[in-house]
């Protein structure tokens, strides 16, 4: 289609080169229309649930895409990240996202917001509450911008729920003592969302310790699990691991990171679980594809 | 002596003189020029008062670029060690992946200028008064960067205190940006943000390496290319419906404001004073000779800031890439035997611009960018050819787009096509075979190699006919 058009041009141009204008300016005019026919039915009609884990480095960002195609970014990644991954697993026109999520305000998870914020319009912005960001100067530009752009900003936490469609997202913590934790971590978002397609769980940068806690109050079963703060060996233990019982599990982090992401221990326990190990690092941006009860992964895109 | 030769000779001796006084190698420069002048004089190749003139100019131009230096280092006031200062930022921030890089400069009772690298965020902008605390440390390598400040803290103390012109300049090239940004996809927008105002703050490191690679990366550096479609259409503009004169007033008005808004690169500095300097003499009515339009403009340049010459890779670049095309597309195009038709999308004239521009400024790209591709060649002459159509879609985007946002959404697909096109070009001849940029870094290779090009200019110069 694209090289029909582009020879489509060419010609016109070579057309406006001797007198034909009249044909020329009617080629482009009929190559417009079929254009914007082609953007109309090329969007897709599917009713499949999709998540992107975006290749953002050392951070966290992840595209939902739901079956009746809300779209939904948990977090942003680190500065000037995101927009590129993300440009490529939207639609190319495509320029709305329903629901922004801040798990917690860190650098890693926040950052990219600024620069999204000019490219893309979103519906609503929601996070878990916590102002004492690790970067001060980031965090009052994303409120005033999110002001500016008149988005409402929402405060959430466990036992919270959103409704899409037949789908629905849970989240399940911090509640309040957890909300209220010394260490930012603690009080990351966590959220489990089932699609009539798949369940998945994402665990923010929580620990063990929040981690033992949940497992005490709920049973949650996903088959999508991204690893709790890009590998770190005091996430993801082993009754964590059995409780969530995932078919996939994705690592988010950064190419030769400092911090040793994801680390050995956390990968071994995932092996032995028997779930499949997927990397932003290592794979690039992972798509999850999930069309009726199949599970399809893409990788390097 | 004609005016022209008089204006070559005293041209060349100054430039040299600044070139060699800037590396440090006057001495020996002076020397050699002595030397062979006096040896082309007694051949009678070169008339005595032009051997005489041309040593002068040498020594005024090196004597220039002595006096310059001293003359602003002896104006400085840095701020002692780790004593806190204020600043206004005077460029726009460049970024890479992890930090952010401009010059600002110094508030009173301080005077001078320092370059700033902090982290990305929060992003600083042109016209920001900061107050800075760290230390500014003295680098030697480059002489327009002499001062340097190392991820300091920084407090932003208020926003729009520079150059009011400038200011709104940038605004108006950041809603143009903007344009691009919400009307295409993030490769494409970083390329036409490139291609038409030479904002390469977006771009991808992968993106960034591809062109690199495929030898394109001057696409996105601004050009006389740009400049000469911009005057084009100007002048179509003002041309129809104002008398000559005022037309040439206007056109130089937007071409300077251009400038001004997309920061003033060596490139496009070149480009305009060229266009300028064409303009008007059409305007005077005098013959117009390039070569020494090229030598003036160098001078004009090298009198603003004579440390470009050695320091500043662009101005290099840009010229160098020039002289090429001035010198060597007619014996390119002997040598190929490519005739005087431009070719489908003009890829004869292409290709062999492209040759003697690439040709000139290789070991330069080699040895600064690390890689010069051979492939680069068969890329260029894809791409070139569709590029007019590019700025035109490109302008026309941001205008329609900053007008109706209905309009630019027409054009968007338009220009989505051509970009995507201009990027697979890149990406794919990003895979071929480079010339490793250690080839070059031997200076008798180099010297070879210039030598080679002389002969293969003198060798199928004009009125030569090739066997």
């Amino acid at each position: 289609m694209r090289v029909l058009y582009f020879w489509g041009i060419i010609f016109a141009m070579e057309k406006k080169g001797s007198k034909h204008i009249g044909t020329a300016i009617l080629a482009v005019l009929v190559l417009l229309d079929l254009t914007l026919w082609y953007a109309i039915f090329s969007g897709r009609t599917d009713h499949a649930t999709r998540i992107h884990f975006l290749d953002v480095g050392q951070g966290d960002s992840a595209l939902f895409t739901f079956p009746n195609r809300v779209q939904m970014l948990i977090d942003a990644g680190p500065p000037r990240s995101a927009s590129r991954p993300l440009s490529r697993a939207m639609r190319r026109e495509d320029r709305y996202i329903d629901l922004a999520i801040l798990t917690h305000p860190e650098l890693d998870h926040m950052g990219g917001y600024a620069e999204l914020l000019e490219r893309y319009e979103f519906g609503a912005f929601l996070w878990n509450g916590r102002t004492d960001a690790n970067a001060k100067e980031e965090w009052r530009e994303l409120t005033d911008a999110l002001r500016a752009r008149s988005i409402p900003m929402i405060a959430i936490g466990a036992g919270d729920r959103i409704l899409i469609a037949s789908s629905t997202a849970h989240f399940i913590s911090p509640d309040r003592t957890w909300a209220q934790s010394g260490a930012p971590n603690d009080a990351g978002l966590v959220m489990h969302i089932g699609t009539p397609n798949l369940r998945a769980l994402f665990t923010a940068d929580i620990d063990s310790k929040v981690e033992a806690d949940l497992v005490k109050k709920e049973m949650f079963g996903a088959e999508v699990l991204k690893i709790a703060h890009h590998g770190s060996k005091y996430s993801s233990s082993e009754t964590f691991l059995r409780a969530v019982a995932p078919h996939v599990a994705v690592v988010s982090a950064g190419k030769g990171n400092r911090y040793g992401h994801p680390t050995q221990d956390v990968l071994a326990r995932i092996a032995h679980m028997g779930a499949e190990i997927f990397r932003t690092d290592q794979n690039g941006t992972v798509e999850i594809v999930g069309e009726g009860t199949t599970l399809k992964i893409f990788v390097g895109k | 002596m004609a005016p022209a030769h008089v204006v070559l000779w005293i041209a060349s001796g100054i430039l040299f003189g600044i070139f060699s006084a800037s590396i440090g190698a006057h001495g020996i420069a002076f020397v050699a020029l002595a030397v062979s002048l006096c040896i082309a004089g007694a051949a009678k190749k070169a008339p005595r008062v032009a051997v005489i003139m041309c040593l002068i100019s040498f020594a005024c131009g090196t004597f220039y670029y002595f006096l310059f230096i001293r003359a602003s280092a002896a104006r400085e006031v840095i701020p002692a060690r780790a004593e806190p200062f204020e600043a206004i930022v005077i460029s726009e921030p460049r970024f890479t992946e992890r930090s952010q890089r401009f010059t600002v400069r110094l508030a009173s009772p301080f005077y001078g200028t320092a370059t700033v690298v902090t982290r990305i965020s929060p992003e600083f902008a042109y016209g920001d008064l900061l107050h800075i605390t760290g230390e500014v440390a003295r680098t030697e390598e480059d002489p327009r960067e002499r001062y340097t400040v190392l991820f300091p803290s920084i407090e932003l103390v208020a926003q729009d205190k520079g150059n009011v012109l400038r200011t709104t300049l940038l605004r108006f090239k950041s809603r143009a940006l903007h344009e691009f940004t919400h009307l295409l996809p993030h490769d494409e927008a970083s390329l036409m943000s490139g291609i038409t105002l030479g904002a390469r703050g977006d771009f991808d490191a992968e993106l960034k390496t591809q062109m690199s690679r495929s030898g394109t990366t001057h696409l996105v550096a601004l050009s006389g290319y740009n400049i000469s479609i911009l005057a084009l259409v100007a002048f179509g503009i003002f041309g129809a419906f104002l008398k000559r004169r005022t037309a040439f007033i206007c056109v130089t008005i937007i071409i300077t404001g251009f400038v001004l808004m997309v920061g003033g690169e060596a490139s496009v500095v070149r480009a305009a004073l060229m266009g300028f300097l064409v303009l008007f003499a059409r305007e005077a009515g005098r013959l117009y000779d390039v070569r020494n339009a090229i030598l003036l403009t160098a001078l004009m340049m090298a009198f603003i800031d004579p440390r470009i010459l050695a320091y500043d890779v662009g101005f290099q670049l840009s010229f160098g890439s020039f002289l090429g095309i001035l010198f060597l597309e007619t014996p390119m195009r002997r040598m190929l035997c490519l005739g005087d038709t431009p070719g489908i999308l003009g890829w004869r004239e292409n290709l062999a611009t492209t040759l003697a521009a690439q040709s000139a400024v290789m070991p330069l790209l080699a040895f600064t960018f690390g890689t010069a591709s051979i492939a680069s060649f068969i890329a260029n002459i894809l791409i070139l050819g569709i590029m007019p159509l590019v700025m035109t879609v490109g302008f026309f985007l941001a205008a329609l787009g900053m007008l109706w946002s209905a309009a630019g959404f027409l054009i968007a697909p338009l220009a989505g096509i051509l970009l995507k096109y201009i990027l697979g070009v890149i990406a794919l001849f990003s895979l071929f075979y480079t010339l490793p940029g250690t080839f070059f870094s031997h200076t008798a290779l180099i010297l070879c190699y210039y030598a080679g090009l002389v002969f293969l200019g003198y060798y199928f110069r004009d009125g030569k006919e090739r066997q």
